[in-house]
Order: structure tokens, then sequence, then C-alpha cells
């Protein structure tokens, strides 16, 4: 790669670039750059390279998309670019990666889209390689994959909300995410479930408790792995843990914490007041080894305990 | 022309705003046509906006659609709007689909119309376009925020700059070291950078803000951020703006 000086490129002759998978920009983002490039110009040269369409130059960025998109509006003749050698389209992709190191500029779902891209072009699957190539965190790099296996159907909804604020989103990618986990561990350790209902249907009917509003926040699906684990360590019994996982599938309006609360909730408040007495009952017994005289205090407060202890134990005090 | 890149709101609301344009008999044109700043102006560019007519007169209108009316008016389109009121035979509106304070103190500080696309295929106008008013306390405001301006742009883009130089050396600082390690690294790379340009638009957003309330506490306030950076700690010798 070669870069040459500075180039004062036609506007109309630059374009976007394929593997830069960024389309839509906040408006609003974008005031504080065009103010900025309305006063001062563009101060930073854009990147791109050469190349010919119908015996015309024309030059694809590989770095300032967003001062390219602000000299259009601000209705400038030519941006300054530096020039660079045209690249291979895996070094292309990867270059795209490594020069927009701001992943926040990127979507989550853009990333994974164009990491889906380097897979299929470079043959390589390792986190490891994968993170050294594009500059990714290993994390960043599983949590893209793991959305890569949503259904079709349902990227395409997170890929046309992905301009939006996140305040305004419905279909986010954190929710796919807690979506994937939750439908991954009803999968796995409830074999009854996988066999009554497809992966797609699960997500279908999971996004569909937030379309309709029936979440609290997106991390309210965590408690399905709860109830799993109620299930497994025999709090819950299983026929009605299955039931319950059912009904959670089937029925959209039903949330996760509504259906945990109904069915393994109870099971685990008992399960911590049990700690909890257990944790008492050895505090008092090393306390009476010392026998030391309890404090009117320490009576009264013993005396309300053992009251509701009778009353839960259907004993008169 | 293309809207490849444009925000679905915005879209939405320039369709509707064109139908309205060409339903009270106006010509809309194609594209929007660059018009040269009147000599003397500073400023780089032309004046476009996002749609572009002509009325029966041969009044050249130029209409900026700004989807979201509860932000203030950017300084761009105030300097755009400005400028244009030296120009014959052009006036600029700005597009709303519903009317705020900020956005209507804003156009009427610059002598923007403001046009209101309404349900029925109509833009209901707000605002007349009109000549600035001449106020001396604004124009010192509007003096000392594009000073702010300057200044917030600059430790920004210095401070990014810095941040880059780090990422680029990743590979160079990290080698030998476990990935988790080196995934911390760029994990605190991407959040100083996140911080900076996040600081930067709120602050930026802040000043469109001032200038068209012309609040000059407000202004002390952005000019302390400044100085601070986006930790709230002020600056040193030494360090980066």
């Amino acid at each position: 790669m070669t870069t040459e000086q500075i180039t004062h490129v036609p506007i109309e002759r630059v374009r976007k670039n394929p593997q830069n998978p960024r389309r839509y920009f906040n408006e609003e983002r974008l005031d504080l750059l065009r103010t900025s490039i309305q006063e001062e110009g563009i101060l930073v040269p854009v990147i791109a390279y050469r190349t010919e369409v119908d015996g015309q130059d024309e030059f694809v960025l590989m770095d300032g998309e967003r001062r390219w998109r602000c000299s259009i509006d601000l209705a400038l003749k030519t941006i300054p670019a530096h020039l660079i050698d045209p690249p291979t389209p895996l070094e292309n992709l990867l270059k795209m990666f490594n020069i927009h190191f701001t992943r926040d500029d990127w979507p989550l779902i853009s990333v994974a889209l164009s990491l889906q891209d380097v897979i299929l072009m470079s043959g390589e699957e390792r986190e490891s390689r994968l993170a050294e190539m594009t500059g990714l965190t290993r994390a960043t790099i599983r949590r893209a994959k793991r959305l890569l296996t949503m259904p079709p159907d349902e990227l395409a909804l997170i890929q046309s909300e992905a301009h939006l604020d996140r305040s305004v989103q419905v279909h986010r990618e954190d929710l796919y995410l807690e979506i994937e986990a939750a439908e991954s561990v009803l999968r796995n350790a409830l074999p009854e479930i996988d066999s009554s209902f497809t992966r797609e249907e699960v997500i279908r009917q999971f996004a569909r408790k937030r379309e309709e509003g029936h979440l609290e926040a997106v991390t309210d699906f965590r408690k399905v792995g709860r109830l799993v684990k109620a299930i497994d360590s025999g709090l819950v019994d299983r026929d009605a843990g299955i039931s319950a996982a059912s009904a959670l599938i089937t029925q959209v309006e039903l949330s996760p914490a509504e259906v945990f609360d109904k069915t393994a909730g109870q099971a685990y408040e008992q399960l911590d007041l049990s700690r909890k007495a257990e944790l008492l009952t050895l505090q008092l017994r090393e306390w009476l080894a010392k026998a030391a005289e309890p404090t009117d205090t320490l009576r009264e407060s013993l005396a309300a305990l053992l009251a509701e202890i009778d009353r839960l134990l259907g004993q008169d005090s | 022309m293309s809207h490849e890149f444009e925000d679905p709101r915005k879209k939405e609301l320039r369709v509707r705003a064109e139908a309205a344009i060409e339903a009270a008999g106006h010509e809309l044109l194609a594209a929007p046509v660059p018009i040269d700043y009147p000599d003397g102006t500073s400023l780089k560019g032309r004046i476009r906006g996002d749609i572009q007519s002509l009325d029966g007169a041969g009044i050249r209108h130029v209409y900026f659609v700004r989807p979201d009316s509860e932000r203030p008016l950017p300084e761009w389109i105030r300097s755009t709007v400005l400028a244009s009121h030296s120009l014959d035979g052009v006036v600029v509106h700005v597009v709303v689909d519903s009317v705020s304070e900020i956005i209507e103190d804003g156009a009427r500080s610059c002598g923007a119309g403001l046009l209101v696309a309404t349900e029925d295929v109509t833009l209901e106008q707000r605002l007349e376009p009109t000549e600035p008013d001449p106020d001396a306390a604004r124009a010192a405001i509007i003096d000392r925020a594009k000073d702010l301006r300057r200044r917030l742009s600059s430790k920004t883009n210095l401070n990014l700059t810095a941040n880059q130089q780090r990422f680029s050396e990743v590979k160079q600082l990290t080698d030998g070291m476990p990935s988790s390690t080196r995934d911390k690294y760029v994990d605190g790379i991407e959040q100083t950078d996140r911080m900076w340009r996040q600081w930067s638009e709120r602050l930026s957003s802040d000043l469109d803000r001032a200038v068209t309330e012309v609040d000059g506490d407000a202004l002390d306030l952005i000019e302390s951020s400044i100085n601070a950076g986006p930790l709230g700690i002020e600056a040193e010798e030494g360090d980066v703006g």
C-alpha cells in the first residue's frame, strides 16, 4: 500500500465502500461535524482508492464516510483525500475494521455481518486469529457470532433499526443476545421443549414479548436460566417446570419474570429463608456456648421471631 | 439524488414536505442546486438544503428538514440562513413535523422560515423568513459560542488522534501478552474514544441551545466543561488540549 500526497477529489466522483456496512447516519450526530467543516473545512483528508468506471475515475472510500456525507450536505465541490492502492476484497474488509476502530460507530449487527464476510473470505474461524485480523476483542467476536445465529428475518429487523437511538429501538442486539441465551438454555436442558418448538418459533415468540410491551427489561430473559436451574436442582417439579416453559413460549403476554415468580420464585425464596435460618441457628448455638446473658432487645427480637415461626408452622405461641 | 444514507425519519418527513410543496403550486426541483454564498463570507461550501423549489415569482426556496424538533437548530444551518439574507431571490426554511420552543427560537434568531408538515399534505407556515433581529447581546453570544466550539473541536480532535495512535500500537504493545490482556487494552481504547465523542456531541448540542436561548450562563458552564474534559478533571499543563 502506498500513500500519495493529498488529492482534491470531486465530490460527485466519490463512492462509499461496499464493505462499509453502515447505512444510516444519525442526523443530529453529524451536526457537529457539519458545523466544523463549514467553518474550517475538512482538516483530515479521507482515505480512498482510485477505480475506473465507464472510463472515468471514481474514488472508493476506505475512511471518511461521515466527512464525505457532510461535504455533500454542505455542497463542497471537492474533498481532500489520501489515495492508496486498491486492496483485495479481504484486505478491504480488514482495513475497514482496523480503520474504524471505534465500534461505537458500528452497531453490533454491522460488525457481525462484516465479520461473517471476513470468515467466509479468509476461511478463518478461530476467535484469537479473527481478533488479531480485525482488531476486535474476542468478547465482541463471540457476541457477533452469537448474533449471527439468529434467523434471517430477525437479523433484518435488527438492521432496520440500527440507525435509531437505542432508547427507541425495539429490536436491539442485546435483546436478541438475551433471547439467544434463554432459548439455548431451554433447548439444552429440556428436550421436551426442543421437540415441541422449533428454534425460530421460540425466538419469534420471545421477540414478540418485547414488541408487544410485555417485558420490563431485556434482562428479564435471564430468569429463564434460573427457572431451568430450579428444575435441574429439583426445587421445581420437572413437569411443572416444563409446563411453565411451554406457557412462556406459547403465551406472548407472559413475561419471564412472571413465569419465574409463579413457578420457581417461591421455591428460591424458601431456599433463601432456609439458608438464613440455618445461619441464625448456627450463630445462636455459638452464642449460647459463650453462656452470655441476652439483652432485653435481643430477647424481644427473638420472641418476635418465635411468634412468626409459630404462625408459619401453624402452632400457637 | 441518492437518499441512500438518509435516516428513515428524515426521509418520511422529506417526502411529506415535497408533496406539500408541490401541492402549494411550487416547482419542486429534482435535486437541490448548490448556491454560492455571498462574497465576503468565510463559510466553506455552498447553500444546498434538503429540498429546493421555485415559486411563481422565481424565488428559490431552500428547505432544511429536521425530524427531531426537540433539538436546537445547529450552528451550520444558522450560519447558512444568516448568509442567505444577503442573496437576492433565495429564502430558507426549516421543516419540522411538530413545533418546539427551542426550534422556533432558533429559526427566529437567524430569520429562517419555519414550516410544520401537517397530516393533510400541507406545510403550515409558523414563521415567515425574515431578517434576523440585530440583537447585540445575541451577537456577543454567537461570537463566544464560535470560539468555544473551536476549542471543543480542537481538544476533541487532539485527544481522539492521541487515542488512535495508541490503537495503532496495540499489536506492538501487547505482543506476547495473553489475549485477555490485549482485549482489555482495546476495550479501554474504544471506551476512551466513545467517551470523547459523546462528550463532544453533547457539548455541541448545548452550544446550539445556548445560542438559541441567548444564555451567557450556559456558555460559562460549557466553558468549564470544555476545560475539565469528559472526566471532569481540570486540564493540567502538559495534558493534550
